[in-house]
């Protein structure tokens, strides 16, 4: 039996998000925008998503005068990541 | 913070990511589709963070540089000594360098980031203490300056992996030694005229020298590796 791979990580935003946030310690919004491609509003949504479901932390400050989201990758971010590559092995050597 | 715990899972993660990539490169998979995109994101983000490493080196050694040579230059001329009050311009400028620097950047922050922010930070604790005994005691702080921020340097190269930035540090330690010597050589021999009047400025153009080496030299060769690096996968992606 294949491990059903995570709906919420199986996305592709939402994969890259944790994937950069995975690299990194902690992320802006405009970086995680400008690394992704993706448009404010759906960026928005999808951490948002993210958050909910424990995976990445989010905080709220200001740099100077222009308000700044700060992400970062939450330890359960980690476990379900780490869940995620490992149902990708299992695809993968079953396709050997 | 939490991320802090992460980090030693998170890198070996990376590396299996990384294997991954490498042996899926020829399937059209979905699972290919994913893990590709996962690596491409980290390798981007990493090149990303890369850029402009270089820029922090730059600002704080063109700034020492153009100070000592100016101090330099009014010992010369024979200037009033208050002009001696201009060495405060390096933090001032160097601390504008940097909000200009970071300012309207998007900015993500890694491991290394933080360590290398930690030993600057350290550094420059360090260097205002030094600074407040040489107010209240006087003397010259040129060779402890130098060791102080050739330590910086060979650290800020051990932790980023680059060892032309560690080698130029110690370099500029090893010329450290040349001040002590000449107090030295001056004090034993006070016959040596020559080498007393032209040390007066001569120190300050050593000095300027030795942070030409010790920080522009690396910078612009990290800037140079680095951007390049970041420029091709950024045309790559």
């Amino acid at each position: 039996m294949f491990k059903e791979l995570n709906p919420l990580l199986h996305s592709e935003l939402r994969l890259a998000v944790m994937s950069i946030l995975l690299s990194v310690e902690s992320a802006d919004f405009v970086f995680l925008r400008e690394q992704t491609g993706a448009t404010a509003g759906n960026l928005s949504v999808q951490i948002d998503k993210l958050q909910k479901a424990g995976y990445i932390s989010v905080n709220k400050s200001f740099k100077g005068k222009m308000p700044c989201t700060t992400c970062a990758i939450t330890e359960t971010g980690i476990k379900a990541f780490e869940e995620y590559v490992s149902a990708l092995k299992e695809y993968i050597k079953h396709d050997l | 913070m939490h991320q802090e715990k992460g980090i030693k899972p998170t890198e070996s993660l990376i590396t299996q990511l990384l294997q991954l990539s490498k042996f899926m490169e020829n399937k059209k998979l979905t699972e290919a589709q994913s893990l590709e995109l996962i690596t491409s994101m980290i390798q981007d983000s990493r090149a990303r963070l890369a850029r402009n490493v270089g820029t922090p080196f730059l600002i704080w050694g063109y700034t020492t540089i153009a100070v000592s040579l100016f101090n330099a230059l009014t010992l010369y001329m024979g200037w009033s000594y208050n002009w001696a009050w201009s060495w405060f311009l390096i933090p001032v400028i160097g601390w504008l360098g940097m909000v200009l620097l970071n300012r309207n950047e998007p900015s993500a922050r890694n491991y290394i980031d933080r360590i290398v922010s930690m030993i600057w930070m350290v550094m420059g604790l360090s260097f205002a203490w030094l600074l407040v005994g040489a107010v209240v005691y006087g003397g010259s702080i040129s060779y402890l300056t130098v060791v102080l921020m050739g330590i910086g340097t060979v650290l800020t190269g051990c932790v980023i992996k680059h060892r032309i930035t560690a080698i130029c540090g110690w370099v500029a330690m090893c010329a450290s030694l040349i001040f002590p010597a000449v107090i030295y050589i001056k004090s034993k021999s006070d016959s040596i005229e020559s080498i007393s009047e032209a040390w007066i400025w001569g120190e300050l153009i050593l000095f300027a020298a030795i942070f030409l080496v010790m920080m522009v030299v690396p910078g612009h060769i990290l800037n140079h590796k680095y951007n390049r690096k970041a420029d091709n996968v950024c045309s790559k992606s």
